[in-house]
């Protein structure tokens, strides 16, 4: 079952001085349960793909599908929606509200969705029990190791139970031992079925992959399953 | 509903994580609350304390009928006389022995001798007094005087029912000298009256009408400060306008009257003028607040964007901070009004009476206050709803990998 696909995306940053094209007709579709590792150069596009298939961007032309829906002239609402129903992203640099305990960010998008108090427990608890965090659940953001911190990101992009997972160089920040740790957590929610699109610089992180796009001046050179 | 039970959540986070930030604008919040509350209640209290100090012009009103027609026929072709005060029947003034003050005259007479001339009150008839001692008072006298005073009549005095009134008092109801009124007396009794003259009235201090002291006595219960009295016809329609007219008539005629109210119609223009400035200040303060608020939470607005906050959830968010800050703010302020009350009150009291503010500020009007700024706070935070659309992630992640 496709639960992405992009259609011949395009995006162009146009300023007053010159013009950028970051993604030049940029297609191809995710299945449900891949992991996939983008992987190009900087400056190639990646992050650019990333926030567009994560609705937090919007795409010169082309169009952009979830699941059955054509995002092209939804509402800014609905994008909202979408955002918080089936997509969960991952941040380099994790944004995680610093005064805010590990417990009331992983909390926000389900507060954002209008979930029951009951549940939100629940499927706080639950998540951090999946990232390994729900000992620190009480623990203030800012207190956490760069490892945890990313662990909660993550907790947080899953506790909305999204379609998929976007993560756009997750471990940029981070030492290799956390990286590892964090790489590892991938392929586990990987193997319970979840699906993942990661950007990396690290080959060795996208060789753990099983598709693995390669991206060159805002388009896709190669797309190869592992 | 749940969305903004959702936003409630986030807003009261916000309140505990950032009250840090907020502590300033909370304190100066509370200062200008209490400011506003105090105002309001001077404010609201002005024309109260006005109409209780004016109201002995016009409360206590006594019902007069004109008598029918035909009863009228010799009279009516009599015209409206002026005539001198009766009090000028006799130029000789009972002085009462027993009153070693001799209070009528104290200002002018410390004390007042027999055989002494007197000329207060009596030269606008241009006559004057003598001084006639151990005589009572056996004339009309001045109800004003009679009650500032006490009793100066004794009940012999002028069994007849006999009424004046002044000039004005006489063209707004249409009596005539002759013509017989019926008042309303004690115990539901009628009391008529005779009119027994018209007046000119100069003095603005003068009352309207004189009565004898057996009108006095039947019809004006318990009476002692209100010492003067409408007259009104018995057309209910003309009622109201001859209320108005003499209402009119004596609070402006009364140079003394005129000057104090004009005082305090000055004051309450300032206070609304200063209400309005203070409404100005809290637009300012709230606008600069809620933009302040927001320029230093972008970043976490936009993280709860890209995780499907929507653009209204954001200003939700902030109207629900700002309405918080301001609610604490009220309620630090309910402890500081009553001493800045206190303290306005006591001022404005040296100026010509009591004002007589209870200091309770958990009233009506300090809600209405409260009410009236929350409603400008949520007006101010959707005059800034572009701004707070602002918050970007995509600005976020670039601002930050620079
Ligand atoms: N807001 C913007 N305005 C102008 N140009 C932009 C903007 N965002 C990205 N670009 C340009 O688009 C191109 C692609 O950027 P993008 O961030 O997608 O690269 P990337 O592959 O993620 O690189 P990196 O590996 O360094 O993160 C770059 O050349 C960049 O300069
Ligand atoms: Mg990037």
């Amino acid at each position: 079952m496709k639960i992405i696909e992009c259609r011949d995306l395009t995006k162009e940053y146009v300023s007053k001085t010159q013009s950028q094209q970051a993604l030049a007709h940029v297609s191809f579709s995710v299945e449900a349960g891949e992991y996939i590792a983008v992987v190009g150069k900087s400056g190639s596009g990646k992050s650019t793909l990333l926030n567009m298939i994560g609705l937090i961007d919007v795409p010169t032309s082309g169009e952009l599908l979830i699941g059955e829906q054509n995002t092209k002239d939804l509402s800014e609402n609905r994008r909202a929606d979408l955002r918080n129903q089936k997509i969960g992203y991952v941040f380099q640099a994790f944004y995680l509200e610093p005064a805010y305990s590990a417990y009331k960010n992983v909390e926000m998008p389900l507060l954002i969705g209008g979930v029951d108090k009951k549940e939100r427990k629940e499927r706080v608890m639950k998540a951090l029990e999946i990232v390994g965090l729900a000992h620190k659940a009480k623990q203030r953001a800012d207190t956490l190791s760069g490892g945890e911190k990313q662990r909660v990101c993550i907790a947080r992009a899953l506790v909305g139970e999204p379609e998929f997972i976007l993560a756009d160089e997750p471990c940029g920040n981070l030492d290799s031992e956390n990286s590892k740790e964090i790489m590892d957590l991938f392929e586990r929610l990987n193997g319970e079925g979840k699906t993942i699109l990661l950007v990396t610089h690290n080959e060795e992180d996208a060789k753990r992959a099983k598709r693995r796009i390669r991206m060159l001046d805002g388009g896709i050179v190669a797309d190869e399953t592992l | 509903m749940k969305r903004f039970r959702g936003c409630l959540r986030i807003a009261l986070d916000e309140l505990r994580t950032q009250r840090h930030f907020y502590l300033a604008f909370l304190l100066s919040a509370s200062v200008f609350f209490a400011t506003l509350i105090s105002i309001m209640l001077v404010t609201v209290r002005i024309p109260t304390v006005l109409d209780e100090e004016f109201a002995d012009s016009y409360i206590n009103v006594i019902e007069m009928s004109k008598i029918p027609d035909g009863f009228l026929s010799t009279l009516e072709e009599m015209p409206v006389k002026i005539i001198d005060f009766p009090i000028m029947k006799s130029d000789l003034i009972g002085i009462d022995g027993s009153d070693p003050e001799n209070r009528y005259y104290t200002e002018e007479h410390p004390e007042a001798e027999s055989g002494e001339i007197l000329t207060r009150y009596y030269d606008m008839f241009g006559r004057t007094g003598k001084v006639v001692e151990d005589k009572p008072n056996d004339h009309i006298t001045r109800l004003n005087e009679a009650l500032l005073i006490g009793e100066p009549w004794t009940k012999e005095d002028n069994t007849d029912n006999k009424i004046w009134l002044c000039e004005k008092a006489a063209e707004l109801t249409g009596y005539r000298v002759g013509d017989v009124m019926h008042f309303p007396g004690k115990l539901n009794t009628d009391v008529t009256a005779t009119v027994a003259g018209i007046y000119k009235r100069d003095d603005p201090e003068m009352n309207f009408y004189y009565i004898t002291f057996s009108i006095y006595e039947s019809v004006i219960p318990k009476m002692v400060e209100n010492n003067r009295t409408l007259i009104r016809p018995d057309s209910i329609l003309q009622h109201n306008k001859v209320i108005n007219e003499i209402k009119s008539y004596y609070y402006y005629a009364s140079s003394y009257n005129k000057s104090v109210i004009d005082g305090y119609m000055s004051l309450l223009f300032m206070l609304y003028i200063l209400c309005g400035f203070i409404g100005l200040m809290v637009v300012g303060i709230l606008f600069a607040t809620a933009r302040a608020y927001f320029a230093r939470r972008t970043r976490f607005f936009s993280v709860l964007k890209a995780l499907g906050f929507r653009n209204r959830g954001v200003l939700t968010v902030v109207c629900l901070v700002t309405q918080g800050v301001l609610t604490v703010a009220f309620l630090v302020s309910q402890l500081l009004s009553p001493f800045l009350l206190a303290y306005v009150s006591d001022c404005l009291s040296d100026l010509y009476f009591e004002m007589n503010i209870s200091t309770n500020v958990w009233n009506g009007t300090a809600l209405c206050g409260f009410i009236a700024v929350s409603a400008l706070a949520w007006i101010v935070c959707f005059m800034g709803k572009r701004t707070f659309k602002t918050a970007e992630i995509t600005e976020l992640m670039r601002s930050e990998s620079q």
